[in-house]
């Protein structure tokens, strides 16, 4: 019974650890290295939580300042040099974005673009699709039914040839 | 269950070694699969070793005395909680419960860290799966808990009975937590070593490990004295013994480490101080470990028969040579963007602080080794006791407070004379004060006066900090207790450190008070007679002898007096526990504790005579529980550092903030 629940346990794991060899590419790559466009999402992370640690500190040099802790030519010397680097940052993560973003709109352009051409090839399908179904109901002539008794008329008939009814208005058309 | 604890084992230590590869090697190639499923890995183990420690506690509680561990560490008569907590009673128990500790932060780190530090990751899981190879191969080839016995015997040794006690019960799990986590920042700083990764990136995402495992073995110090204090009855709390100090030095580098790194992220220096710092500490929690385990302390002749010894040995020689030679290896990336400009600075006195707590734990360590190293060269052990101990680390830690004052308030680069007298006239003046008054109360020992007059300034400066912060937010209309707490919430790491810091002088008011104006009297009393000690006076009552199923004890009743007033009474006692089968005899005694914050009366019965009198020693110890308390104090502090900032608050900072910089800065680009 143990030896049993050994296994299990044994199996279980080495299926737990043997999974990702498997199931590769079907995860979200978002934040895969070596992709080009995460590598800048990975520096836009860096750059941001540089910028907001720079920012925190701004707020505790001001705070230091309020305290009395620092004096005057000391906070100012600080402020400056962070609002500096900082400033620095706001710039560099302005342009990475840029450049993201322009990336993202040639990729975006292009998939508009793909998307564009596969809706208007599958309009095209659609439509000869219906063309040659029609073409087959017409060929096996479908429409020309009685619909009081289901005999065949001649498109020119006014009346059913074997029951009589009257042929036409209350008739539902199925005339393309 | 003991094959499914013996197979566990195996497997933990199968899987760690593939993870060792797996994520190196993932971390290398930057195969996302590899690191993947070394990170499965881990966490597989810990449920692995979580179903080994369950085994193992099954064996305990179903004495399955067939189990070598089992036998010689509990009996049928043993309760159950003690029952559970023999898991980590002897070695090769301790040992796999040092394992599970490894493998749960293995798998927090791991789960904690999905979407962040891809690049460091690999590595510091390759670290982590490194140190638990080398624990499951300990745990399950060389000290295994599940390794039987060629017989099975009618009933267990049993549980030494000085460790059936609360504190000696939670005190290893708390100190282990401690020691173990450690193996975290350790983790991350090799990581940044071995990938180069070598800014803040590996300090700001240890941070909250370092403060969660400094908090533990702060903690568990203080409960391994506290037991020391109730349970050994001696009258004292900390002894300088070996396996204190194993636990004390590495404490006493985590706690500069987890000061220097502020510097490293404020000014980008220190960074090679930093580095050696939590690779130091790791060091002595192994090393710690290993004096403690492999008996080379009792002597050397030991060590060379117990079968650990050699392993520790070899696994630090490792640890080292590979961690300080990476370190020699990126010597280059690691130069300062900042340099010192004077010595009175906040830069130096963090420096200071690294260079006194190193020097501290050096003179522990030299202390703690002198009788091997005579012993290895001499052939005889000269021992080192309490008098080298204190004579070196008193006035370290004295400079220690001082410096824990003067640190938070100094200013940074160079203080002006504007800056020093603001920040520290008050606090100086109360610090001298205070000094004077004592000396004028009757106070001579100049230790005693230089340490309450330093706590006195440290206290004035954290409560000036709090001051100055209230009435900042208060004068933009927020009454105090709501400033007080927003001030707080907003600045956890800095007003959490004051709260540790605060608690840290509450122990040291504590140590001092305790250390210098003991009272001790001994006495023998025969029935009715009387013992004065300070204000106190204790009668003495009644003797009884009883007996249990676990013991033969002897308590005897005295009745207290404060001055005039009877104020209770006292039961000290010695015990013999029965000697059962293999069992050896084991002699404890029942110290008798009145505790109030002004001092304890601390009372031990020695002996008993045939007469019917009884020998006591009675100590009046002076404020022991300021250090309790100061402990409660620093574990909240902890907890305010540690407890996590909510989103938007960063968000808000950032908000605001941002405004300021694009519209202030004139950037030349």
């Amino acid at each position: 019974m143990e030896k049993i629940f050994i296994l299990i346990i044994v199996m279980a794991v080495a299926v737990f650890i043997s999974i990702p060899f498997f199931r590769r590419g079907v995860e979200e790559d978002s934040e895969d290295p070596d992709r080009p466009e995460g590598d800048k999402e990975a520096e836009l992370n860096r750059l941001n939580a540089e910028k907001e640690s720079f920012l925190a500190a701004i707020k505790e040099v001001d705070f230091d300042y309020k305290v009395g802790k620092l004096t005057r030519e000391d906070y100012q010397e600080l402020e400056t040099k962070y609002k500096t680097e900082a400033a620095l940052l706001l710039q560099r993560i302005d342009n990475l974005k840029a450049e993201m973003n322009n990336a993202g709109l040639k990729d975006g352009l292009e998939e508009e673009i793909r998307k564009t051409r596969r809706t208007k090839s599958a309009d095209d399908k659609g439509l000869e699709e219906e063309i040659l179904s029609a073409r087959k109901l017409r060929a096996k002539g479908l429409e020309h039914l009685c619909s009081r008794c289901g005999a065949r008329y001649q498109p020119e008939d006014r009346f059913c040839s074997k029951c009589g009814t009257k042929l036409g208005e209350d008739q539902t058309s199925q005339a393309y | 269950m003991v094959e499914t604890g013996v197979i566990s084992i195996f497997l933990s230590f199968i899987i760690s070694v593939y993870i060792l590869i797996a994520s190196l090697a993932g971390g290398k190639t930057g195969r996302r699969e590899l690191i993947k499923s070394a990170e499965n890995g881990a966490v597989a183990v810990f449920f692995l070793l979580t179903l080994a420690c369950i085994s193992l506690i099954h064996a305990l509680l179903t004495r399955d005395f067939s189990l070598k561990y089992v036998a010689l560490n509990s009996s049928r008569d043993l309760s159950t909680i003690y029952t559970i907590t023999a898991l980590w009673a002897g070695q090769a128990g301790s040992l796999l419960l040092w394992s599970w500790i490894l493998s749960v932060y293995m798998a927090l780190v791991v789960v904690l860290n999905r979407g962040r530090n891809r690049g460091l990751m690999p590595f510091v899981l390759g670290v982590l799966a490194a140190v638990s190879c080398f624990f499951t191969y300990l745990v399950g080839f060389v000290e295994s808990p599940f390794e039987k016995l060629p017989f099975v015997p009618a009933d267990g040794n049993g549980l030494n009975p000085i460790l059936q006690n609360p504190y000696m019960a939670i005190h290893p799990v708390t100190l282990y937590i401690g020691y173990v986590g450690v193996t975290v920042p350790f983790a991350f700083a090799l990581g940044a070593l071995i990938s180069g990764r070598l800014g803040d990136e590996w300090i700001r995402s240890s941070r909250t490990w370092t403060v969660f495992c400094w908090t533990f073995l702060s903690l568990g110090l203080l409960l391994g004295a506290r037991w020391a204090y109730l349970e050994l009855g001696w009258g004292g709390y900390w002894a300088w013994d070996p396996v204190e100090n194993a636990a004390f030095m590495p404490w006493l580098v985590a706690t500069a480490f987890l000061h220097s790194v502020m510097i490293q992220e404020k000014k980008g220096m220190l960074k090679k101080w930093n580095l050696a710092l939590v690779i130091l500490t790791f060091f002595l929690a192994i090393f710690g470990t290993f004096i403690t385990r492999s008996g080379i302390i009792s002597s050397v002749h030991s060590f060379a028969q117990s079968d650990i010894g050699p392993y520790f040995l070899a696994f630090i020689g490792v640890i080292l040579l590979f961690s300080f030679g990476m370190f020699i290896l990126r010597l280059d990336d690691l130069k300062s963007d900042d340099h010192f400009d004077s010595i009175l600075s906040r830069e130096s006195a963090f420096l200071f602080n690294n260079l006194i707590f190193l020097g501290a734990a050096f003179s522990v360590f030299l202390g703690t080794i002198f009788p091997i190293l005579t012993e290895a060269i001499k052939g005889e052990k000269i021992l080192v006791g309490p008098p080298y101990f204190n004579r070196v680390n008193v006035p370290m830690g004295l400079i220690l407070i001082l410096l824990m004052g003067v640190g938070p308030l100094i200013s940074w680069r160079k203080a002006s004379k504007q800056n020093l007298m603001r920040n520290f006239l008050y606090p100086t003046i109360f610090g001298l004060l205070t000094g004077i008054v004592l000396f004028i109360l009757g106070i001579r020992e100049i230790v005693a006066l230089v340490s309450f007059g330093l706590c006195a300034f440290v206290s004035a400066t954290v409560f000036t900090e709090f001051f100055r912060g209230v009435r900042v937010r208060s004068s933009r209309g927020e009454n105090y207790l709501i400033a007080l707490y927003r001030l707080i919430s907003r600045n956890r790491r800095r007003y959490g450190g004051d709260i540790v810091h605060l608690g840290v002088v509450l122990i040291v008011i504590g140590i001092t008070a305790s250390s210098a104006f003991v009272t001790q009297k001994e006495a023998t009393l025969k029935r009715g007679e009387t013992l004065s000690i300070g204000k106190y006076t204790m009668r003495f009552d009644e003797l009884r002898r009883y007996s249990t199923q676990a013991k033969d004890g002897t308590a005897a009743t005295l009745t207290v007096f404060n001055r005039e007033k009877e104020i209770g009474s006292m039961v000290p006692e010695k015990n013999v526990y029965k000697y059962e089968g293999n069992r050896e005899i084991n002699q404890e005694t029942e110290v008798a504790l009145r505790s109030t914050f002004k001092d304890d009366l601390y009372v031990i019965l020695t002996g008993v005579d045939d007469t019917g009198a009884a020998n006591f020693r009675v100590l009046i110890n002076p404020m022991v529980s300021w250090i309790w308390a100061g402990g409660v104090v620093l574990l909240l502090g902890a907890i305010v550092t540690m407890w996590p900032a909510r989103v938007e608050r960063r968000a808000e900072a950032g908000a605001r903030y941002s405004v300021g910089v694009s519209k202030d800065t004139v950037v030349k680009a």
